[in-house]
């Protein structure tokens, strides 16, 4: 119950209410009443302020109670964590769950604007106020890649959810182009039959209610991180904004993607779905100027990096403006080759046109005629060794082909130095928050873990500090974010500076490297010889390529880094033919590092040995092996195998700091792009 | 069916769920009559057979005395050998106990602790919730009986709850302050949420079809489960939504 308790309750509650006392009666036999039934009943009872029946904590969002649409007294068909629930139930989710593990969708209906459902159905609220309340007198909503009017938007906060049974057996799922979502069964309008639900990720965002101590506690051991503080009452607000669709017609291999956006039309209003999490706070902030200058130093020092990180903005804003704005991509998996592509065409810029900014030095339409170049019609050379199709059918050539504007804006963007540094501060900080919350669980040995919260607008904000925080995921907060602040205060083993450093030191990408460090040692491929014949030798050169490559032993599992270079030898030498081949690749890779001035992905080796003259006729004939019929995608083999030679994370990855989707705030799109371990490590380490 | 060059037979599968234990892939009970029971974090603690010597555990464990917990459900006979076996997956957290094995098969102490907020606040406020309630139980000033078990119908007596805290406001208050060592302030704002939802349930269910205060309805509901309860609770239902 909010906290206007006089005010009388609408008919949403008093029906809810019912419900909950109908449920009770279907679910327990007592013949007596106590107060936690009362009270466990009750959508109204309020947590912290109840008497809980049980120990077992709340997930933060706190629960809601589902209600099944179909019957017509409105059963209740369980308790469930609210996060949940809208992560599986809103437009686009479907799951198979409660009853004789039945087939469910969120009860919301099709008759709204085109692309948008109608969300009402679907929950009775608890609460709706004006976005405006949440984010102020503000003309555009900044967290959000689509464009809102925060006049035009109320934010709901579910007190319960209605859900509706489908067929399980034969769902029937179907597009219907005319409204923009998608159904099941036969709507009597034309729809466009699909073979599968649609993969959907929620758009969402996190909002912080309230303002930050503005007096946090010193931390002398650091001149990055200005302060920490703890907050042992903090709430958020997550707010869901759209489905991301991904749908899969029948009798077609191509997929497409769709965005469901929501509406309440009983208020004719754009709705965002909420949950309200509270939790205890961790938070550090980090001295912006300290930052920048830090970062500068790591990019002039490390034109890797620079490199690397240009190409990551390029392709967050590929994802901003060429998908979400410009509509240009067909579906969310089209980002990959398009970036493929671009890689592509900025190795031939850097190596065969001697163009140092590579792809950032083209024109809109050069973009577009080297695209085309790569993509020959009557060959499987250039980008179509790696089973790209040719120009003719090709999906990206067309995205490219028909935004030579925006694609020309773009690259003009990655070329601008003080928008290039205004990107490698945000995933910096990004990418600090996610370090925070791998080193705390260092720390505590917890082994949970933590929600993420950083203030992703902090450049437009604030010019002194960005904050970056971790929170337990138990509602009201479970200690573990406590307890890191204890250890902060009473001084930890490994400064906070080196703490954060240290999560970027990501073993597959050091494994990756030293792998190829040892067969390149040997482009002869006469390590395939000592690796059959004498494995202690092996070892120890495995050993001692992985101490050449690793800056501090310390940071690492040394003894996970020798198996896994162990594993990928193992896979690389099946053959002595195919030993023979990797360690001449290897060889290569160290000039086509050189030449692109950025780590090598697979498109960069194949280009390279596309126009390479090889010195060894057999290790051409294995190189011509697997490039026949690359042109057929699906046995293209040349890039699978070169993908078994490269650094697979380059900027984060699962190991080291990219976290589930349901906890990042760039969870649903790009979120290893906006994370940089090279960066973190080079900024922190220092 | 026994493959011979394999050496393999088939093995009844179990799922338990919600407290149930069905065979896989029917709804048919199932009992204590398996050779593998699939479960989630519901047996995790308490669930003691001792024909069980394996425990697979699939994902990372969300802590490790979650795990050690989950571990022990093998071995329960004093002669066994138990073994236990994690597949993890390719999560971060997964990842996490990859290259920390040794939290999982060696912990120390340190790992073994899960951290606990005696200062939570939530957690606070939840416990001086109960505390109102307890002080209702301890005090001679109030007759717990009625308060508990009301008198005639099934369930507490609300009226007599709400009563029974404005006449002792200040000692319930003191109650509070004291035993949770607490200032006036938070005392005040736990029991004036707890007042207020005191008056909430007396709202009425349904103005004007039935005025019953929600409390004294459920009330009656739960007396007359067996006769006519559902029929009248549809009824409202279907009334309030007619409003709509």
């Amino acid at each position: 119950m909010s906290d206007g308790a006089s005010e009388e309750l609408t008919t949403a509650e008093r029906i809810a209410r019912l419900q909950g006392i109908r449920n009770y009666l279907e679910n327990q036999d007592y013949s007596y009443l106590d107060l936690t039934g009362v009270y466990g009943s009750d959508p109204l009872a309020e947590s912290p302020y109840v008497v809980q029946g049980t120990f077992i904590p709340e997930e933060i969002g706190g629960t809601v109670t589902v209600v099944d649409a179909d019957d017509e007294a409105g059963a209740t068909l369980a308790r469930e964590n609210l996060n949940q629930m809208l992560n599986n139930f809103l437009p686009g989710g479907y799951k198979q769950r409660w009853g004789n593990f039945d087939l469910w969708r969120g009860a919301w209906h099709h008759e709204s604007e085109p692309g948008h459902a109608d969300v009402g159905p679907m929950c009775e609220w608890r609460d709706s106020f004006p976005l405006t309340d949440l984010l102020g007198d503000v003309s555009e909503v900044s967290y959000t890649e689509l464009s809102f009017d925060p006049e035009n938007v109320q934010v709901y906060v579910p007190l319960s959810v209605r859900v509706t049974k489908e067929d399980k057996n034969d769902p029937g799922y179907v597009w219907i182009p005319e409204k923009g979502i998608v159904w099941t069964g036969n709507p009597p309008m034309r729809t466009e039959p699909l073979s599968s639900d649609p993969t959907t990720n929620y758009l969402w965002f996190k909002h912080v209610r309230g303002s930050f101590d503005e007096d946090p506690t010193p931390l002398p051991a650091s001149d990055l991180i200005d302060g920490f503080a703890f907050d042992d009452e903090r709430e958020f607000v997550r707010c869901y904004y759209a489905s991301l669709l991904t749908l899969y017609p029948r009798d077609s291999q191509e997929v497409r993607s769709a965005i469901v956006q929501y509406r309440c039309e009983d208020d004719d209003r754009t709705a965002f779905v909420a949950s309200e999490e509270r939790s205890q706070l961790l938070t550090l902030g980090l001295d912006r100027t300290e930052l920048r200058s830090r970062i500068d130093a790591a990019l002039d020092a490390d034109p890797l990096l620079e490199r690397d990180l240009r190409f990551a903005l390029l392709r967050a804003n590929v994802w901003d403006r060429l998908f979400f704005d410009e509509r240009a991509l067909r579906h969310e998996f089209a980002v990959q080759p398009l970036m493929e592509h671009l890689f592509g065409i900025d190795y031939w810029q850097r190596v065969v046109e001697d163009d140092d900014m590579g792809v950032f030095d083209l024109s809109g339409t050069g973009v577009v005629e080297e695209t085309a170049r790569l993509l020959p019609g009557d060959s499987d050379r250039q980008l179509r060794l790696l089973g790209h199709e040719s120009r003719e059918v090709s999906g990206v050539f067309e995205a490219i082909e028909d935004n030579p504007g925006v694609v020309a804006e773009l690259l003009a963007r990655c070329r601008n130095e003080d928008l290039l540094r205004d990107f490698a501060e945000r995933a910096l900080v990004h990418s600090a928050e996610h370090a925070l919350s791998t080193w705390s669980n260092d720390l505590t040995g917890s082994g949970t873990s933590f929600e993420l919260w950083y203030d992703v607008n902090f450049q437009a904000r604030d010019e002194d500090t960005a904050r970056i925080a971790v929170y337990d995921p138990i509602q009201g907060g479970a200690g573990i974010a406590k307890e890191v602040h204890e250890r902060l205060r009473e001084g930890t083993d490994t400064p906070p500076d080196a703490g954060l450093a240290a999560q970027g030191r990501c073993h597959s990408a050091t494994a990756d490297r030293a792998t190829i460090e040892l067969l390149a040692s040997y482009p002869d491929g006469s390590l395939y010889d000592v690796y059959r014949s004498d494995r202690d030798e092996f070892d120890s050169l495995v050993e001692a390529t992985i101490e050449g490559v690793v800056d501090d032993s310390e940071a690492y599992s040394m003894a996970d880094l020798e198996s896994r270079v162990n594993g990928r030898v193992r896979t690389l030498f099946e053959t002595r033919e195919l030993a023979a081949f990797y360690s001449y690749v290897a060889d290569e890779y160290t000039t086509v590092e050189a030449n692109v001035e950025r780590i090598p992905r697979v498109v960069d080796l194949a280009l390279h040995l596309n126009r390479h003259v090889f010195r060894d006729p057999q290790i051409k004939a294995t190189y011509e092996r697997f490039a026949d019929d690359s042109g057929r995608r699906d046995i293209a083999e040349l890039g699978e195998r070169l993908g078994e030679l490269t650094v697979q994370c380059v900027s984060a990855c699962p190991d080291c700091l990219e976290t589930d989707a349901g906890l990042c705030l760039h969870g649903a799109g790009q979120q290893g792009a906006r994370l940089n371990r090279r960066l973190l490590t080079a900024v922190f380490g220092r | 069916m026994r493959d011979r060059e394999l050496d393999l037979e088939e093995m009844t599968v179990a799922i338990h769920r919600s407290g149930n234990t069905k065979l896989a892939g029917s709804d048919r009970p199932v009992g204590d009559d398996w050779d593998q029971l699939i479960t989630t974090s519901a047996l995790e603690v308490g669930f003691d057979h001792a024909s069980i010597i394996g425990t697979f555990q699939y994902r990372a464990p969300r802590n490790v005395p979650g795990f050690i917990q989950r571990k022990g459900r093998g071995g329960r006979d004093a002669e066994d050998e138990p073994i236990t076996v994690v597949v993890l997956g390719s999560t971060p957290t997964d990842s996490y106990y990859f290259h920390h094995s040794d939290y999982l098969s060696d912990p120390s102490d340190r790992h073994l602790e899960i951290p606990l907020d005696e200062d939570n606040r939530f957690i606070r406020r939840e416990h001086m919730t109960a505390a109102i309630i307890d002080y209702c139980n301890v005090s001679d000033a109030v007759d717990a009986q009625r308060l508990f078990r009301g008198r005639g119908s099934p369930g507490p007596d609300v009226d007599y709850l709400r009563r029974s805290i404005d006449d002792h406001r200040l000692d319930v208050e003191e109650w509070l302050t004291s035993t949770f060592a607490v200032d006036d302030e938070e005392a005040e704002r736990v029991l004036g949420k707890f007042e207020t939802y005191l008056d909430a349930l007396d709202e009425p269910v349904a103005p004007g079809r039935d005025d019953s205060g929600y409390w004294q309805f459920f009330s009656r509901m739960v007396a007359e489960r067996d006769d006519g309860a559902f029929e009248h609770i549809d009824g409202l239902v279907e009334d309030l939504e007619a409003d709509r």
